[in-house]
Order: C-alpha cells, then structure tokens, then sequence
C-alpha cells in the first residue's frame, strides 16, 4: 500500500468492523479515498469518491479479457481487430472505455460489466472475516475513475453483493474454484446439439476454452457465479467439459511429491528393525502420511479458499467435520483401533499407537500394530481420493499425481506383505 | 535438444517421482532399478548426468560408480549419490567411488532439480548432448 501514513485517516481489523460497516460508514461520510482489505491472500482496493464507488481492484486476479470472451461467443465476424487486440492487452485495466470508444459495446453495457465486476468482487469480500483494512485519502491520478463511468451508490452495491453471496452459499451450487479453467474434454465423441443444453450451459460451453479462469466466465456472461457453477456442473455430467486448476493442481502436485518423498525414504529405513517395531513405523509412518495430507488440505480446501484469512481453530473443525466420518467408517472394520486412533486439533492423535505396548503385549500387540497398520493404507487411500476429489476435482488428461500415489500405494502394499510373512516366518503367526 | 538423466532406484516411487520433478523441467529422463540395468542404460541412453541410489539389487552405487569411472566415454559424466544413508562415511565413500555431487533423502523436489541444472548447464554437457544426437542420427541412418 503505498499511501502516505498521514493520508491514512481509518484503519482497523475485519473482527471488529466487517467490510459491509466500514463501506456503509464512508458513503455516509461522503469520504473520498482508498479502502484497502487484505484477508490471508486476497486482497482489494475499492476507490471512493464523496461516499460513491467510483472504481475497484483486485490486484491478484488479472483482468478478464472481454475481447476474448466476445470472440468465443461470436460477436464478432471472425477475428476482432488486431489493432483493437493491441490496444486492449496494453490497457486491460481500460478495457471497457476502449470497447466503448470502438462502438464494440454501448456505454448502458459497459456500464452493467462496471457494475457487474465491482458486485461480484464485493460480494467475495462481505464473506471474510478475518483480516486488515486501512482508508486512505490519498489517492494516486491511475487509482481516479474512468470518467465514462457513473459512480456506483454503496447501499444498492451492497444489497446485490450480498444477494449474490447469499445465492452463492446457500443455492447449493458447487464450490468450484473460481481460478478453475473449464476446457472441451477431448474424449467427447458425441454431438452437443442433441443434448437440449439450456442457454446458460451454452454460453458456459462456449467460452471453456481452456483459458479463461471461472470468475471470468461470470463476468463475461454478466451471469453470478452461483449460476456458472451449476452449468458446469451439469457440462461436466454430460461428459463435455473438464475442469483444471493448474496453480492448485500444481501445488497440490508439489506437496505431494515432497510428502511422498519424505515418507518413502522413511519406508526404507524402517525395514532394518525388528519385526514388531517394524509393524509399528510402518503405521506411524502412515499416520504421519495422512496428517501431512490433512496439513496441505488445511490449506488448500474448496470450502476455506476465497474466505480470505480463518483462524487454526476454524480449519481444525473444517477438517475434522470433513474426514470424521471416514476415521469412523475405517475404524469400524478394526474394533481393536476404536478409540486408539481418533481426532485432536484437525490432525489424527498417534499418541495411543505408540503407546499401545504399555497397554497389551505379546500376540496380541501384534495383532493390534497389524490393525493400525491395515487401517491407516486404507484410511491414506480414502484421504488422499477425497483430498484430490475437493481440491481439483475429478481425473483429466495430462495429470500425474495419481499415477506417482497409485505407486506408491503399492510399493507400501508390498512392504506390507513382505512384513506378514517376514513375522509368520518368525512367530508361526 | 533435451538434456537425458538416468535415474537409477530400486523404489518405483523415487524413480516415478524424480520422472515426474523432472520432466517438468523439460529434462528426459531414464530409469533402471538395478544395477545391471543401470549400467544396459548408460551404455543405451548415453545419458548427461546420473541419479544414483546406493543400496540396489545386483550391484550397488558405488561399484558402479567405478564401473563408469573407468570407461574412457563416461569418466567425466556427472553422478549424484541419492541416498537415505547421510553419514559422513558414506558421503565419503561416495567421494571415494567418483561420485560429483550427495543427495540426502529425503530430498526437497526443488533442491533436486537446483542441483541437477547446476550440473546439466555446463559446455560438457552440452557437448555431450551434441555427442549423443550425432549418434543417434547415425544410428538412425544406419537403420533407414
């Protein structure tokens, strides 16, 4: 923020004055300025000017390309200009005067993509409720408002936010990233007329190209998020489109190859001990495994992002509402593990495994490390398919990670039965 | 023209994940999980550096090491120990065997891909990998 500290004249955190109060306090105040909200790593600039929005920023989403999005959906007679394209990808942040200007858009349409974006970015942001927010009265010239555009009234802005919000949250649409890219899937051998699209599932087909991230699908379609969500949805059942989130997909992919690459080496280590301690580290190391998973998941689910900043206690529950019912399940196939293996702070407790031969001993240790062993593989596969399943959706072409987990699933399962028979060739188990 | 490593691990996860860290970074890679077949596939591939474990099936990392040491084609290739084992002994008998560079594992996919640029980037590498396409081509005519 590079205002000067003596233009700053408000600032506070999110917890105790919500976006929703500040904004309405400063169009009652007819104040003129800059409102910064920062929440964990979303962030947004609303410029003011006497109590009216006159423009908004969102710094870490590029502008949607509208030449692009009026091209697929065929506005103009082939290609648009090159002179145009020029000048538009020099000046995106000004794509709409420029548009005007060409007499590509009228100025009550540019106008409705204004009022558009700056609802749909406030409406993201009414939701977060952690964070930072300063006003600034200074304002640099490039932060002023386009002058085409009439100022936006703050309670009528607020009110469509909210709504939009609302019917995000609670329509029951899914919660697919809006940084996700829809693209045709290339299995797809039949003929999309025959599939009575209705027109929003049209006009979503038509701009999943590959490259236009999701909120710009919204914008381009002046259609809510909520609305684009459930097109697609229904795109992907018909098997016509795929969804990629290439920045989650590579993180994810990055976590999971140094996850993976930290527990194999455990693997390999834990060979060289006895039998029994053997059993042991080969659950631990599963448990650990699946703790690191949940660790990443923290970070990374569907439902957490865009939420801007939340507190360790919220994403504790979050998981632990997610994959309690997973432990459940697995647990009930190995009693012995009931109340061993459970819950504590969002990450699964290997207090009592490890403790296990204070409690039983002999075969019957045996037993219960085999258990342990038995349940936590199943438990990794389970985690790991409803990880991937919420972080980036289901299987496409050109994806990895699945393949690396897949094998390293059965380089465990062979450890697994290389310590059976290493034990029955001991025990006569 | 892509740089080749040969990647030789008895654990099919470290040979699919150092595969997948490092044909991200357009590197191609080759993989044996023993070491006669690491030493088939130097001799196939003519690869320009070696990720090398230690314990394997067969022969292990620091016989061949000498193996590829001694062949007049292979002496200066660049070889990087990958081992589980971190003492310094080993490190030293790595050293011993001619190996260029130690890798602890667990290693950060980063810290890998560093290490191995580091060593791709150099006039005999490039050289090398002019080497191996005059080769190939000359292959390729012969069979043609």
């Amino acid at each position: 923020m590079e205002q000067t500290v003596q233009g700053r004249i408000l600032d506070g955190d999110l917890e105790t004055l919500g976006l929703q109060a500040t904004l309405k306090m400063l169009a009652l105040g007819g104040k003129t300025g800059a409102l910064n909200v920062v929440s964990g790593q979303e962030r947004l600039r609303v410029i003011l000017e006497n109590g009216h929005i006159v423009a908004l920023e969102e710094p870490q989403l590029p502008v949607p390309d509208l030449l692009e999005i009026f091209r697929l959906l065929g506005r103009f007679r082939g290609a648009p200009p090159a002179d145009l394209r020029q000048i538009v990808s020099q000046n995106p942040a000004f794509q709409l005067e420029i548009l005007q200007q060409r007499r590509v858009i009228s100025a009550e349409e540019a106008q409705r993509y204004y009022e558009f974006g700056v609802t749909l970015a406030i409406s993201r942001a009414v939701r977060w409720e952690h964070g930072r927010f300063d006003f600034n009265r200074d304002i640099a010239p490039s932060q002023g408002r386009a002058r085409q555009r009439r100022p936006l009234n703050v309670d009528h802005i607020l009110l469509d936010a909210l709504r939009l919000a609302d019917e995000r949250d609670y329509s029951g649409a899914p919660a697919f990233s809006r940084l996700a890219v829809a693209r045709w899937a290339p299995q797809f051998r039949g003929d999309p007329q025959q599939l009575s699209l209705t027109p929003d599932e049209v006009n979503v087909l038509s701009l999943s190209n590959g490259r236009l991230p999701l909120y710009a699908v919204s914008y381009g379609l002046l259609l809510p998020e909520a609305r684009v969500f459930q097109a697609l949805q229904r795109l992907l059942e018909k098997g016509l489109v795929e969804l990629v989130d290439a920045r989650m997909e590579a993180e994810l992919e990055h976590s999971l190859i140094n996850l993976i690459t930290k527990y194999q080496s455990q693997l390999a280590q834990s060979g060289r001990v006895a039998p029994e301690q053997h059993m042991l580290e080969l659950a631990l190391t599963m448990g650990e495994c699946v703790n690191d998973l949940l660790r990443h998941h923290r970070q990374y689910a569907r439902m957490l992002r865009g939420r801007g900043d939340i507190t360790p206690a919220e994403a504790n529950r979050f998981i632990e509402s997610r994959f309690r019912s997973l432990l459940d399940h697995v647990v009930r196939e190995y009693p012995r593990m009931d109340e061993i293996i459970r819950f504590n702070g969002g990450l699964i407790d290997l207090t009592d495994v490890r403790q296990l031969d204070r409690v039983v001993r002999g075969r019957e240790l045996i037993e219960c490390y085999w258990d342990a062993t038995q349940l936590f593989h199943h438990l990794m596969q389970l985690v790991f398919d409803q990880t991937v399943s919420d972080e980036v959706g289901q299987p496409h072409s050109g994806r990895h990670f699945e393949d690396l987990w897949a094998v390293f699933l059965r380089e465990i399962d062979d450890e697994m039965q290389r310590l059976a028979s290493r034990y029955n060739a001991a025990s006569g188990w | 023209m892509s740089p080749v490593v040969l990647v030789v691990d008895d654990s099919p996860t470290v040979r699919k994940i150092v595969q997948l860290t490092l044909q991200r970074e357009r590197i191609e890679v080759v993989t044996a999980s023993d070491g006669l077949s690491a030493l088939a596939a130097v001799a196939d591939a003519q690869p320009d550096l070696i990720l090398l474990d230690i314990m394997l099936p067969r022969m292990d990392g620091y016989n061949i090491c000498h193996v590829v040491r001694r062949s007049m084609a292979y002496h200066d290739l660049p070889i990087i120990m990958l081992s589980g084992k971190d003492g310094l002994f080993d490190k030293m008998r790595g050293k011993l065997a001619g190996s260029t560079e130690y890798i602890t594992k667990p290693f950060d996919s980063s810290e890998l891909v560093q290490t191995v640029k580091r060593y791709l980037d150099t006039p005999e590498a490039h050289e090398r990998a002019a080497r191996r396409q005059k080769n190939r081509m000359s292959r390729l005519r012969r069979r043609v």
